[in-house]
């Protein structure tokens, strides 16, 4: 054979194989600095942390924690991730707020959270004035952002200018709670802001002890604010690098490998135990499980029920339990027949198998949901939960809906979710007890979602809602009172005016009553299927210690994490 | 010369079938329920708010007037920011490519060293037990889904002999990569003397890369044996023989190398096929490829992304599928242009 043809077969292999290297790919910015990744396959290699010539394995062992977790960040800017509760666990770890939930130790010895108590965090203090509509932060002196930047109250200023003039989600939480512009927002001088309150109301501390509330460093963020994207959207969403304020800075992404948070050198609070948190993406759910069995990694995050029962038994695993307040409900809705009939309502409530997807669906990981409003939030009260298993009543009120027969009704199920999935089972074969013939719809993540924001679902399971700031009045104004959440289209009169009248007010006996009227009335008209208030766990080695939970927003704060 | 006119004239028709796709490709995404913004604003947005992102990510413009934005960037190279992990599309297929060619290539060369001599192995001792014994381990290549045999390696060389490194991506967790010149973790490493990690790399590469040789084996093996008989019956072989040519020079300097040449065809769809990812394996093995990255951007309806995916995975396969021509025009002299 002729050598040149050989010779140009293998520089055509040669060729294909290194197409990979070289050429960097031309990145239009499409604002300043263009949304450089903080990373390239190698630049991971830290030039902050104790760089370990890279021969060898890191200083790791007993000050690096490693992490398996189930996905990638994606959206890093505090005002914009709503829909992303996985980044938001990374932003409570390297944001901080002007105040946050007390650390208080429980009755049992445990360190929590307090969802209904709050400290001073930017803010060595805060006083509210006795007319209750000027709310006064102290910022604390001498505090900086990661790169050594003073964060005081500009700072607050520029963050809480750009959550009003972003429209974002978190200006309208802020408006709800009272505080309705960026000119309520006063800078008095260097050290104190005030935030001036339209009308007193308790669920304004809730709301601003939320990931995006997370305060900016102007001088970094600022030139990142072009033309095209006034708001730095885009380097905020990819980037923290100098705004950090929290125990742990981003030191590293490497998109679809890794994450790795390193101590912040210029945080102002008590140091965190590890040096290092390294977030692993392993997205097999038995691969995750494997690894947390052998050692390779300390924690393993978002493992299935059933596979927790068998981790509890090793004695070299901690599943750490936790109730919470997330609710999850079979939403009916009521702008589509038959469940526009309260009696039809009724009659599904009475054939749910409810102590079944306890135990079968969570493995007993969850407890029964017995009001719209969780146990956990003030004024939640079972005593109108008359709801039980009984599929002979189911039938009797079925027949007074008009259908003696029985009903054929879809279920829209969401297949993408484990959880969901095996609810829809078990309902679909316990409802055919009451002569309720289900058929299931599977839905994708993306069309289920999409669906449910149009409140098109017509009987469908809500995988979960947790209200952040921990108010009976403000969770039933998200779910069955506002035009985004109330999926099922529920609207009752008397439940609307008492949520207008008691949102923003101080009064707490008028507050507890109406919470308890309102509880009566959902339960009475059936509003939705109450599922179950499931527990959130995490799994890690039995050496890993100083798991605190934040029953708020349910996300783990690592600076408290070591192992022993 | 002749192959370089073959070259110039095949590129140049790329481009007219790259824009095609994605001018398809555009189209079908959009098409798809669900839009981006929902998961993105999440469920407190108001519409005023989520109106303020469509803005912000040029969605509400007419649909012709957002792809002439795209290609525009296209032609510049920005291929966009992904939706899911906030970086540019070009600068995510440039991370995620080397983990995919890494992989795919090793299990390539390992499907091809075991599966093209078994394969002419069997036909050559056609009708014994070795023939037979090399079909059967095609079929199983073929039968077993790739998920459940990675699943069950994982358990047993991990798990429970414990031989295996953790399935936790390419590289241990606490090691540096070596500096990156190709992206491939081998190559890298030998360019950097970095003998450790090349060790580390290579000991995370021999699971997944046996699931996918092992998947691959088959359809080299079965073509190789079915082009191998082919070649043994046809007449210059059979003049050869009555010539009194030995069997082993038959074999080896005559019928082999027209015998490959469909195992190549086979070759490069088996290899276009894996450079399109292998989600199962690469989710298994928490390795950071292509596969995963087009699932992910898939799910959350990450427009940029799945359209930046197509257009790669297009590209190399037109890339693929040229070379293999321009092979074929090399090595066998029958074909002229």
């Amino acid at each position: 054979m002729n050598s040149t043809r050989i010779s140009v077969a293998l520089a055509l292999i040669v060729t294909l194989l290194t197409a990979s290297c070289g050429e960097a790919p031309t990145q239009a910015p499409t604002s300043a600095p263009a949304a450089a990744p903080t990373t390239a396959p190698a630049a991971a290699a830290p030039t902050t942390a104790p760089a370990p010539p890279a021969a060898q394995p890191a200083a790791a062992g007993p000050k690096t924690l490693i992490v398996a977790v189930s996905r990638d960040l994606q959206n890093l800017d505090p005002t914009t991730s709503s829909g992303d509760p996985f980044t938001q666990e990374i932003m409570y770890n390297v944001y901080r707020f002007l105040i946050n939930f007390r650390l208080t130790k429980t009755a049992s010895g445990e360190m929590i959270g307090d969802a209904n108590n709050w400290d001073g965090d930017v803010a060595e203090s805060y006083q509210l004035s006795q007319d209750g509509k000027k709310l006064t932060f102290k910022i604390r002196k001498g505090i900086k952002f990661s790169n050594g930047d003073p964060i005081d109250a500009n700072a607050v200023k520029f963050t809480y200018d750009r959550i009003f003039d972003s429209k974002s989600v978190t200006a309208g939480n802020l408006q709800i709670s009272a505080v309705s512009s960026k000119d309520s927002i006063k800078v008095v001088d260097d050290y104190t802001v005030e935030f001036n309150i339209d009308t007193p109301n308790t669920i304004l501390y809730g709301n601003i002890s939320q990931f995006g509330n997370s305060i900016l460093n102007p001088k970094v963020v600022k030139p990142y604010m072009t033309a095209a994207d006034p708001w730095a959207h885009e380097w905020l969403k990819a980037n923290t690098k100098g705004t950090e304020s929290g125990p742990y800075l981003l030191e590293s992404w490497q998109p679809g490998v890794e994450f790795v948070l390193a101590k912040n050198p210029n945080w102002w609070g008590e140091p965190p135990k590890m040096d290092r948190v390294v977030f692993r993406i392993v997205p097999d759910p038995s691969t995750r499980l494997a690894l947390l069995k052998s050692g390779a990694v300390d924690i393993a995050k978002d493992i299935a029920p059933k596979d927790l029962v068998d981790l509890e038994k090793d004695p070299n695993i901690k599943v750490n339990r936790f109730t919470t307040r997330i609710v999850s409900w079979l939403g009916m809705n009521v702008k589509t027949p038959p469940f526009d009939n309260v009696k039809v309502r009724q009659a599904i409530s009475y054939a749910l198998p409810y102590d079944t997807i306890i135990k079968n669906v969570l493995y007993g990981y969850g407890r029964q949901l017995t009001s719209v409003i969780p146990d956990g939030t003030p004024t939640h009260t079972d005593e109108f939960f008359v709801y039980k298993t009984d599929p002979a009543k189911a039938k009797s009120l079925l027949a007074e809906a008009g259908y003696p027969n029985g009903l054929k009704i879809n279920m829209q199920v969401r297949s993408d979710l484990a959880e969901t999935k095996a609810t829809g089972v078990w309902v679909k074969s316990e409802l055919a007890k009451a002569g309720i013939d289900v058929t299931i719809q599977e839905m994708e993540g993306a069309a289920f979602t999409a669906a449910l924001q149009k409140h098109e679902l017509a009987f469908f399971q809500h995988p979960g809602w947790i209200t952040i700031a921990n108010d009976p009045i403000g969770h039933v104004y998200w779910l069955l009172h506002s035009d985004c959440c109330d999926y099922s289209n529920y609207r009752n009169k008397e439940i609307d005016d008492l949520i207008q009248k008691y949102i923003l007010s101080t009064d707490v006996q008028g507050r507890e009553a109406a919470s308890k009227r309102i509880q009566q009335i959902a339960a009475e008209d059936a509003v939705w299927g109450l599922l179950y208030q499931p527990d959130i766990t995490l799994a890690t080695r039995s050496n890993v210690k100083g798991v605190v939970y934040f029953s708020a927003d349910r996300d783990w704060r690592y600076q408290f994490m070591y192992k022993e | 010369m002749r192959s370089l006119k073959l070259i110039m004239r095949r590129v140049l028709v790329m481009v007219p079938v790259l824009l095609g796709v994605t001018v398809i490709t555009f189209i079908m995404t959009r098409v798809l329920p669900g839009s981006p913004i929902d998961l993105i604003a999440g469920p407190m947005a108001s519409r005023e708010q989520r109106l303020a992102l469509l803005q912000h990510y040029g969605l509400d413009r007419p649909l012709w007037e957002q792809y002439i934005r795209y290609i525009g960037g296209v032609a510049q190279g920005d291929f966009g920011v992904s939706f899911t992990t906030s970086h540019p599309v070009a600068a995510d297929l440039q991370r995620f490519f080397p983990a995919t060619l890494e992989l795919t290539t090793c299990a390539i060369l390992l499907a091809v060293l075991v599966g093209v001599p078994l394969g002419t192995l069997g036909a050559v001792r056609q009708g014994t037990w070795v023939d037979h014994a090399t079909r059967i381990f095609a079929v199983a290549g073929i039968a077993m889904p790739a998920f459940w045999l990675s699943l069950v390696l994982v358990f047993v060389f991990f798990s429970r002999l414990q031989l295996a490194p953790p399935p936790i991506g390419r590289l241990d967790p606490l090691l540096s990569p070596p500096t990156n010149v190709t992206g491939l973790l081998l190559l890298d490493s030998v360019l950097a003397g970095n003998w450790i990690t090349l060790r580390s790399a290579a000991m995370q590469l021999v699971l997944p890369v046996s699931v996918l040789a092992f998947g691959a084996v088959a359809p080299l093996a079965r073509m190789a044996r079915s082009s191998m008989l082919d070649v043994l019956d046809s007449a210059y072989v059979r003049a050869a023989r009555a010539m009194g040519i030995p069997w082993r020079s038959v074999v080896w300097k005559y019928a082999l190398k027209n015998a490959m040449l469909p195992v190549l065809t086979m070759l490069s769809i088996v290899y276009g096929y894996l450079l399109g990812g292998s989600v199962l394996v690469e989710n298994i093995f928490a390795w950071p490829g292509l596969g995963r990255y087009a699932y992910t951007a898939i799910s959350a309806n990450d427009y940029p992304a799945i359209q930046g995916f197509i257009l790669y995975a297009t590209f190399v396969y037109l890339v693929i599928f040229l070379a293999v021509d321009v092979l074929y025009a090399v090595l066998d002299p029958r074909i002229e242009e």
